[in-house]
């Protein structure tokens, strides 16, 4: 049963391996080897859905290898699963480490150690890739050039840790049992939370799911809380009252566990409508969105004790009509070169 | 026409600043920029800039060394003269026009390495001027380029007492004395800043570091407002001098010696001074943030003053900080370089 998960996990080491010490024609082999031809490759925006695997190296990773000339993956958590629909996913969580020598996006250098967070998942099919939901954490990346154009988060910014256990990439067998019980708390957490708009707060019953010394690892921009009273008050309650009719895209979704933790990625996972004030400074004008949430979490006796999510927020900003990658080249370059 | 000496200098001094301003926005050159110097300077001009500026003899020099560098970086640069006055110097009776406020531009090529913003850049600045035969003898010119640094995002010193901003002129707006003022109302303010002057001068005699704040309102009125240069801040009533950089200079300086000023003069209810240096001492540790020094500093100071009744009340200060943390062994400049250069390429 737990074969086809361990195998895929070995599947990608290739891939990795060809990531950490990145080497361009190392990655394209390796893209080549185990990603289907007519796979489905989606990067957050600006990237959006790219052809194959071809775009996915020369309009991704060679721009970003050229601006961080040592570019390094160093992935943190990698789980493997099957979700309700029978589909068997692997998702890494980690960060892109480099020097950043030259612009990237547009984003100024710094020459100074540059980091951004990745939440990758990858669907399996007969040994092969068909398919890939990944988000960079590209407002990381602005924040350490000192150009992120956007209202300050209300949580911590930080470099997100790994897992408190350090066993994010553990090669302990996965058990189906344990695995399940993971996913089963996850689910009865998220149905919780789809009781907010009837019953509020007091519905979700947050301290039946979530440990209280959880960490929220949220995306820059909203930054990290810390149990969940800083939950509450950094992310959730901004973020429901803002769109407090959010609802989740549950048959889209794909929902996995690994032992201890339990991926979900979802292209998109939400969908609502920004109709209240509070979140992330914009003001409310009645649009409906969807947003792209990829998340891990880590159960600990029964309880969530820790959740890395990563929001495609520019996506968001996309869809809310701001070009935040527009803004930020005001910001750093103000037209200088106009003349 | 102009008919007096000290209106006579005061148009000079006011065609030149009109000049040097045409000749940046049509981009002179080093020669044109010289060109327009030679126009109201004596061939042997001496002229004394803050580092990394210093001494320099001739039109050409100070061209090559200030005016084209600045107007190449500052794009449309605008002089935004806040005060302006002319007087006679108390210990040789020679004639200086005085001139004070910021040079602003858009700061669109990098400055001594000071990376540029794009935006607009307010450089805090004050010029003296000696004039003999209606031409410019001896000039000196103070700008804060820390301040400077400061708008590009740089903070080449620890956290400030005081508070820096872009500081306003006099609060009467009254500063641009153009006409000639009453003589007898020159004197009084030269005679309250000569007061002042000898109080200080006494203080670094007794070692007294901790005056008590009385001692301060013999000359000072109560609503003082002392800007001082960016790394100290501006500061606001008698007791938050003191609180906020008499004392921090004070206690964290030692041997203080008074070396006296190139210019002391006043007109109206303006004056001020400027020595090179006006001041040597040593750090103590604690003055800027900074720790203690073995080497014993030169201080070149300019302060300008505007007198209110029988107390001064307003006083803009420039201090040439860079020059003196250089003799100490700190390069500002050059560490500002280190920090918005670094480069693996």
């Amino acid at each position: 049963m737990n074969a086809p998960h361990d195998h895929h996990k070995a599947q990608l080491e290739p891939l990795r391996a060809a990531l950490y010490d990145f080497d361009h024609n190392a990655v394209e082999r390796a893209l080549r080897d185990i990603v289907h031809d007519n796979a489905l490759i989606q990067l957050g925006w600006p990237f959006e859905t790219l052809a194959d695997t071809q775009a996915l190296l020369e309009r991704a990773y060679s721009p970003l290898a050229s601006a961080w000339p040592d570019l390094e993956r160093r992935d943190q958590i990698i789980i493997a699963g099957s979700c309700g629909s029978g589909a068997y996913w692997v998702g890494c969580c980690g960060y892109y480490l480099g020097t950043f020598a030259r612009p990237w996006l547009n984003i100024p250098p710094t020459q100074r150690p540059v980091a951004m967070r990745y939440h990758e998942f990858f669907r399996f099919v007969d040994e092969r890739v068909v398919e890939i939901q990944a988000v960079w954490d590209i407002p990381e990346v602005m924040q350490q050039a000192g150009v992120w154009p956007l209202a300050p988060a209300l949580g911590r910014e930080w470099r997100a840790p790994g897992p408190a256990t350090q066993d994010g990439k553990d090669a302990t067998p996965r058990d189906a049992e344990r695995s399940a019980a993971s996913v089963e708390l996850v689910n009865r957490m998220l149905i919780g939370l789809s009781r907010f708009a009837e019953g509020g707060a007091a519905a979700m019953e947050l301290p039946r799911y979530w440990h209280p010394r959880c960490s929220w690892y949220g995306p820059s921009g909203i930054g990290t809380a810390r149990g969940i009273d800083g939950f509450r008050m950094f992310h959730q309650i901004p973020f429901l009252n803002g769109m407090p009719d959010r609802v989740g895209s549950g048959d889209t979704g794909h929902l996995f566990g690994d032992n201890d933790y339990v991926g979900f990625t979802a292209w998109p996972g939400m969908h609502m409508t920004l109709s209240g004030d509070g979140w992330l400074g914009v003001a409310p004008a009645g649009q409906p969105i969807t947003m792209r949430s990829l998340d891990f979490w880590r159960c600990e006796n029964g309880l969530i004790r820790e959740n890395w999510v990563l929001i495609d927020l520019l996506d968001v900003f996309r869809q809310l009509g701001v070009d935040v990658l527009a803004r930020m080249r005001e910001l750093s370059n103000p037209g200088l070169d106009a003349r | 026409m102009p008919t007096t000496d000290t209106s006579r200098a005061k148009a000079l001094i006011l065609n030149y600043q009109t000049e040097l301003e045409r000749a940046g926005r049509e981009h002179r050159d080093e020669d044109g920029f010289a060109e327009v110097i030679a126009g109201f300077a004596h061939e042997d001009l001496h002229w004394y800039g803050v580092h990394p500026f210093g001494e320099r003899h001739g039109s050409h020099a100070v061209a090559r060394a200030f005016w084209a560098p600045l107007c190449g970086s500052f794009e449309r640069l605008q002089r935004r003269q806040d005060i302006f006055f002319a007087g006679r110097n108390a210990s040789d009776d020679a004639l200086w026009v005085v001139s004070m406020g910021h040079l602003m531009g858009l700061f669109d090529r990098p400055f001594l390495g000071i990376p540029p913003t794009g935006r607009v850049a307010m450089l805090r600045y004050a010029e003296f001027c000696h004039v003999t035969e209606d031409r410019i003898a001896r000039a000196s010119l103070f700008v804060d380029l820390i301040g400077l640094m400061q708008q590009s995002g740089l903070s080449p010193l620890p956290a400030a007492t005081g508070q820096h901003f872009v500081y306003p002129g006099p609060r009467t707006h009254d500063g641009l004395q153009l006409a000639d003022a009453d003589p007898v109302e020159s004197a009084a303010t030269l005679s309250l800043i000569d007061r002042m002057v000898d109080d200080l001068s006494a203080l670094n005699l007794s070692g007294e570091d901790r005056c008590p704040p009385e001692y301060l309102a013999r000359t000072w009125h109560d609503d003082m407002l002392w800007y001082g240069p960016a790394g100290i801040g501006a500061t606001y009533t008698i007791e938050r001098y003191q609180a906020q950089h008499q004392y921090p200079f004070r206690t964290g300086l030692t041997d203080k010696v008074f070396n006296g000023h190139i210019c002391r003069c006043a007109e109206g209810n303006y004056g001020g001074f400027f020595g090179w240096p006006n001041l040597t001492n040593r750090a103590a540790g604690g003055f800027l943030g900074l720790p203690a020094s073995d080497k014993a500093a030169d201080m070149r100071v300019v302060d300008i003053y505007r007198r209110d009744g029988d107390k001064l009340a307003e006083n803009w200060v420039l201090i040439d900080l860079p020059h003196w943390l250089l003799q100490q062994g700190v390069n500002v400049l050059e560490r500002s370089r280190e920090l918005t250069q670094a480069s693996f390429e």
